[in-house]
């Protein structure tokens, strides 16, 4: 198991370079520079002093050169140029708290709702709590989030002016944004757990527990929902990684200062170094997400182990 | 007590051809996905508002009697009226003819997409499986690369670099890494496949590796990617619906559900019309979707099979 | 959405303070009661003075010499004290007033500048010098620092040569003769250098502070310091910034409000839902259904306001097809512009058949009424622009039947306005010349780039006026600025543009305008007006005291709330 970590623990560092070299080259490639936001053709000598400050008038091979030292050195991925004297690092990690909290409290509401639903709707296949369930879990999914996020702010706090409509920092603020959020994990967890509940009844150590007479209640406890939550495991990974990204739709929407917002305004800045160092930031999250799940999933699935362990 | 006469009875020889013959009638495992999706009524009445659906995005644009981009300045933001059925736009646009031809684009997204990410998924994890060993690991490698780059990045770099918003364009960056998941997921089944026992025993009792793959292996996958395409059409438009939000969906005059949606947004509370009718359309395919992937998940899985 | 809109439209951002972007007032013909009328209504105000507002976006940096966008400049504002503000007189035009500097002379050559400080305090406790205003300067043209604004500096005397490198810094035309004297030396006689005193790259800077902080000055509340009327305690980055009123200001008496918060909304939608249920105070409202609701609403003061600027398509001269004038003159003329102005921007905005928008006077009329729009003519003249197109395609020995010619058209933005307006545009066109029309919609960054490369054939821009004068607007088509990158030459154009600028009598400078832009829009039609953006801003009626006007620099130092 150590070996294998040590093995995966190198293939993501791999992947992390990969994905570095790949996003620095191609956003330095792309037109447009950090000034255009400022939507003047600046005089030369403006730029050029501009450029020279922040190492932009150096050839692109030796400002990755230099990005990659003081990432390794120094673990330092530079300052904003959009946001002069900002630290990247902490500005990412900032923001990333703020999508986290949001991003935790929605899964943590869409899983408890999402298995619920899910077993319930699986006990009670082809029934009609089984239908409704679903119907109203899928629709919830059916209509894009910002849609969901402009009728709750309208009604919340425009109508009924119980919520306010935008801002961050207290609880209040996160209840509707949240609430937008939640509606997409809990139709999927809802989903998932049903079609694996549906896999494990017809197991056989199923008919074995019943037939030796354990009870129902016992038999969805710990045979059906045990084996049944396992391969949710492997959805939750990537979706833990999500939290941190934050969403932009909702984040604009609801003025909340969260990463998904900053990202989508910083490439539009051409902020390169913010681009990057975010970039960065969810590919590693999604990275070690997915080694835990792997590991998890190793642990969970003995089959599985035993298949990678033979590489 | 009434006696039964020796005559009643007569001797049979026991045939043995007849012993191994099944009673009931032998029918393939495609027939009998379709025998118990058609007694499936949710699944079949999503598959006919589905029909639907994709019949009008064919021939709606065509019904109304409006060209989908006409502007006319005399009737703009109308409600649904007999002229005008779904209402007219901020530019006086037949909402109706819109909406069809709206969901043309995002239908084609849909579909398209999930078909080139199911193809790819599968073929990239089947060889990954098949091979196994370092081939797996190789393109495993690969394929956490992708998907560890965030989507948006690549979308927006794909517009950016090839310098345009069609069709073709939005299709190549939403399944760019789009098909990752699927390849992940087929691979995943089948390497739980292949140490299942009855393949063991399959190929224990000499069975050719091809029919395992045809009898065995594709029935179980297939099973898993309908599923998975049942989410990803649904997926894809919806994705198509966020760009669109973000200013990045197709070129106008083209124009998808998730464009009229987003257009909408801004003025909903004025016009709910103008948000309802592509949002219920959004919604609507999404719902039918899912729901007839939910019944063709039940139909097609083989330990479901009475 | 739309004020991001604007942000890109303008390129001249420097002098249009929008401290609530978009939402600035002018000529507030529906604003009755005088602004600035402070004394008088002493009484009856509200004992608690708090002021809730949002910003479109983050600032950048509350580092003077640093960050280049509106928001931060409207945070600056309200936080250091400038040399001078414009501040707005009882019939709401701009005036001059001192503000860092007590009063002010100019050499009679008119190169020399003399500001004499009045006693202000640093919110620290440590006194204001003149030492802090020419150290901010000095670090503004200094090339280390890589400041974008730095040339709106350029007439001070070597400023040029120490941006480059050239001369030291100590070289610059700038001293503090003694601790309350700040005398500024001019390269040469700039009349419209006292509008210079109020932007950010001149605003006084501390030494110590910025040597302590280094990089990371200004870019937190606790890393600078302040001497304006207001302090920023509270930055929540993107998503608000709390101020609180500035006791150490040399004003502070006239200072009302306690404390203002400033919310990061982006969302349109989520500004006008914010306004309707009173969390924000004000807003500026682009959407004709949210204004005509507005209006209805009881509590709501409405500012309806021309901005100083103009919204327009502009050709590639250098374009195989729009080399041609009579092309041009066709596309110019085939816009509906009452139709633009009704179906794209609801009315809201006027239709534009001239360069020169109103508002902008000379001498002390309005150029728009001494001036007939030459499009007017231009139109009258030619009431089929279908033949002029042909006309055209037939001198370049083209292919005359429009059906045949595709054109694109660049926007600048790919958010949901631009996406309808693209579609108006193509529609438009082929309704009116027969002409295909693509429409590329590209983020302004791109747009920017390609157009400055020239690769592009109709592009769409706005540009506000950066002072009071039709030269603002004229000037920028001369052949040796790219501002408007349409490649277009003309040697009497620019002619005429050099004796306007030199010459002293009124009627003849108007004369030269006038003629200017006959060349530009009916000889040459080089670039094609389309509308005059009006702007609106919805105030609850207990707000008092904030300016009307996009100029204004006052902020929010005379605001206050009577009724809340």
């Amino acid at each position: 198991m150590t070996r294998y970590i040590i093995k995966r623990v190198g293939y993501m560092l791999l992947t992390l370079f990969i994905i570095i070299t790949i996003t620095f080259f191609l956003m330095h490639s792309i037109p447009g520079d950090p000034l255009a936001h400022m939507a003047k053709n600046l005089p030369e000598q403006i730029k050029e002093n501009y450029y020279k400050k922040y190492g932009l008038d150096q050839p692109v091979m030796v400002q990755y050169v230099k990005f990659l030292k003081n990432l390794i050195t120094e673990g330092d991925l530079g300052q904003s140029l959009r946001y002069p004297g900002r630290s990247v690092t902490d500005t990412i990690l900032e923001h990333s708290k703020v999508s986290g909290r949001l991003g935790a409290q929605a899964i943590i509401i869409g899983i408890t709702i999402g298995i619920i639903l899910g077993v319930v709707a699986a006990l009670f296949r082809n029934k009609w709590p089984d239908y409704l369930i679903m119907f109203i879990a899928i629709l919830g999914v059916t209509v894009p989030i910002f849609i969901i996020a402009s009728i709750l702010q309208y009604s919340f706090s425009v109508k009924f002016k119980i919520l306010p409509t935008t801002g961050w920092g207290k609880v209040k603020h996160t209840i509707l944004p949240t609430i937008a959020l939640s509606f997409g994990s809990i139709a999927t967890y809802a989903r998932y757990m049903r079609s694996n509940v549906l896999e494990v009844i017809n197991q056989d150590y199923i008919l074995t527990a019943q037939a030796k007479g354990v009870s129902p209640f016992n038999i969805v406890i710990k045979h059906i929902l045990r084996n049944a939550i396992l391969p949710v495991i492997t959805i939750i990974g990537p979706e833990i990684a999500g939290i941190f990204t934050g969403s932009f739709v909702i984040e604009r929407i609801f003025g909340i200062p969260g990463l998904g917002s900053y990202y989508i305004t910083s490439i539009n800045d051409r902020d390169y170094t913010m681009i990057i160092g975010t970039t960065v930031f969810y590919a590693a999250l999604f990275v070690v997400a997915q080694l835990i799940t792997d590991i998890l999933y190793g642990i969970v699935d003995p089959r599985i182990r035993v298949s990678e362990k033979d590489e | 007590m009434e006696t039964i006469s020796k005559e009643k009875f007569r001797r049979i020889q026991i045939d043995y051809k007849e012993s191994e013959k099944i009673a009931r009638p032998q029918i393939g495992y495609w027939q009998d996905v379709w025998r118990r999706l058609k007694s499936n009524k949710v699944a079949i009445l999503s598959l006919i508002i589905l029909v639907i659906i994709v019949f009008m995005t064919i021939i709606g644009p065509y019904l109304s009697g409006y060209d989908f981009k006409e502007i006319d300045s005399a009737k703009i933001n109308q409600r649904p009226s007999k002229e005008n059925w779904f209402g007219t736009d901020e530019l006086g646009r037949d909402i109706f003819a819109r909406v069809w031809k709206a969901g043309r684009v995002s239908m084609v997204i849909g579909i398209t997409g999930a078909l080139i990410s199911a193809v790819v998924g599968t073929m990239y994890g089947g060889f990954s499986a098949y091979f196994g060993g370092r081939v797996d690991t190789i393109m495993m490698r690969i394929v956490e690369i992708l998907i560890s780059v965030p989507y948006l990045l690549v979308v927006i770099l794909i517009s950016i670099i090839t310098d345009s918003r069609s069709l073709g364009t939005m299709m190549i960056s939403l399944t760019l890494t789009g098909w990752c998941g699927t390849a992940r997921m087929v691979r995943g089944q089948m390497l739980q496949l292949k140490s299942q026992e009855y393949i063991l025993a399959a190929e224990a009792l000499g069975v050719k590796p091809l029919k395992i793959i045809m009898k065995h292996l594709i029935p179980n996958v297939l099973n898993v990617l309908i599923v998975s395409i049942s989410f990803d059409i649904p997926g894809y438009i919806f994705s198509e619906t966020f760009l669109s939000y973000i200013g990045l969906g197709i070129q106008p005059p083209n124009t998808s559900w998730g464009a009229l949606a987003s257009a909408a947004q801004r003025n909903f509370i004025f016009y709910p019309y103008q948000l309802f009718f592509p949002a219920l359309m959004i919604a609507l395919t999404m719902l039918t979707f899912t729901l007839l992937g939910d019944g063709l998940r039940d139909a097609l899985d083989p330990r479901l099979r009475e | 959405m739309k004020a991001k809109k604007y942000l890109s439209l303008f390129i001249t951002l420097i002098l249009v303070v929008t401290w609530l972007a978009g939402c600035g007032g002018q000529n507030g013909q529906k604003d009755g009661q005088a602004n600035q009328e402070v004394a008088k209504v002493e009484t009856g105000i509200d004992s608690e003075q708090y002021f809730n507002g949002y910003l479109v976006a983050e600032p950048s940096t509350l580092d003077p010499s640093k960050g280049a966008d509106n928001y931060s400049n409207t945070v600056l504002n309200n936080v250091l004290e400038p040399l001078t503000r414009l501040e707005e007189d009882g019939s709401l035009n701009n005036v001059l007033t001192p503000a860092g500097a007590e009063s002010w002379n100019i050499s009679d050559d008119g190169t020399v500048w003399t500001f004499h400080l009045r006693d202000n305090k640093w919110s620290d406790g440590e006194p204001v010098t003149a030492h802090d205003y020419e150290y901010g300067i000095k670090r503004s043209l200094d090339p280390a620092t890589g400041s974008p604004y730095a040339y709106l500096l350029m007439p001070i005397k070597n400023a040029s040569d120490v941006n480059s490198g050239k001369l030291p810094v100590d070289e610059l035309g700038v001293k503090a003769i003694d601790d309350k004297t700040l005398e500024i030396k001019l390269e040469y006689p700039t009349p419209y250098f006292g509008e210079l005193t109020y932007q950010r790259v001149m605003m006084p800077q501390r030494k110590d502070i910025v040597e302590k902080y280094g990089d990371t000055y200004g870019t937190e509340p606790n890393t600078i310091v302040y001497n304006g009327p207001f302090i920023l305690n509270e930055w929540i980055h993107n998503s608000e910034l709390k101020f609180t009123k500035n006791p150490n200001y040399w004003d502070t008496s006239n200072v009302k409000l306690e404390s203002i918060s400033m919310k990061i909304i982006a969302e349109e939608n989520a500004i006008y839902n914010s306004l309707s249920n009173g969390s924000i105070d004000s807003a500026g409202v682009g959407s004709p259904e949210w204004i005509e609701r507005f209006s209805a609403e009881e509590n709501l003061k409405h500012i309806e306001t021309i901005e100083p600027s103009t919204y327009y398509l502009f050709f590639n001269t250098n374009d195989k097809v729009f080399k041609n004038a009579n092309i041009r003159k066709a596309f110019s003329l085939a816009i509906d512009r009452q139709e633009l102005s009704n179906v794209i921007f609801h009315g809201i905005n006027a239709p534009a058949y001239g360069w020169v928008p109103p508002s902008i006077s000379l001498g002390n009329d309005e150029y728009r009424s001494m001036v007939k729009e030459p499009l007017l003519l231009l139109a009258e003249e030619n009431p089929d622009s279908k033949k002029l197109l042909i006309k055209g395609l037939e001198e370049l020995g083209m292919d005359t039947d429009p059906k045949n010619l595709t054109v694109k058209i660049s926007l600048g933005g790919t958010d949901q306005w631009f996406r309808t307006y693209g579609e108006y545009l193509q529609q438009m066109y082929n309704r009116n010349l027969g002409v295909n029309i693509t429409i590329e919609q590209l983020e302004w960054p791109i747009f920017n780039s390609n157009v400055m490369k020239g690769e592009f054939q109709i592009g769409y821009m706005g540009w506000g006026a950066e002072y009071n004068d039709p030269a603002s607007m004229l000037s920028l088509l001369k052949s040796d600025s790219n501002a408007i990158a349409t490649g277009w030459k003309n040697e009497k154009y620019d002619k005429l543009i050099d004796l306007a600028a030199a010459e002293m009598d009124e009627q003849k400078r108007l004369e030269y305008y006038k003629e200017a832009e006959h060349i530009l829009l009916y000889e040459e039609s080089v670039v094609a007006p389309s509308v005059y953006p009006k702007s609106n801003t919805f105030r609850y009626k207990y707000i008092n005291g904030l300016g009307v006007t996009p100029f204004g620099t006052s902020g929010w130092k005379y605001g206050y709330t009577q009724g809340r």
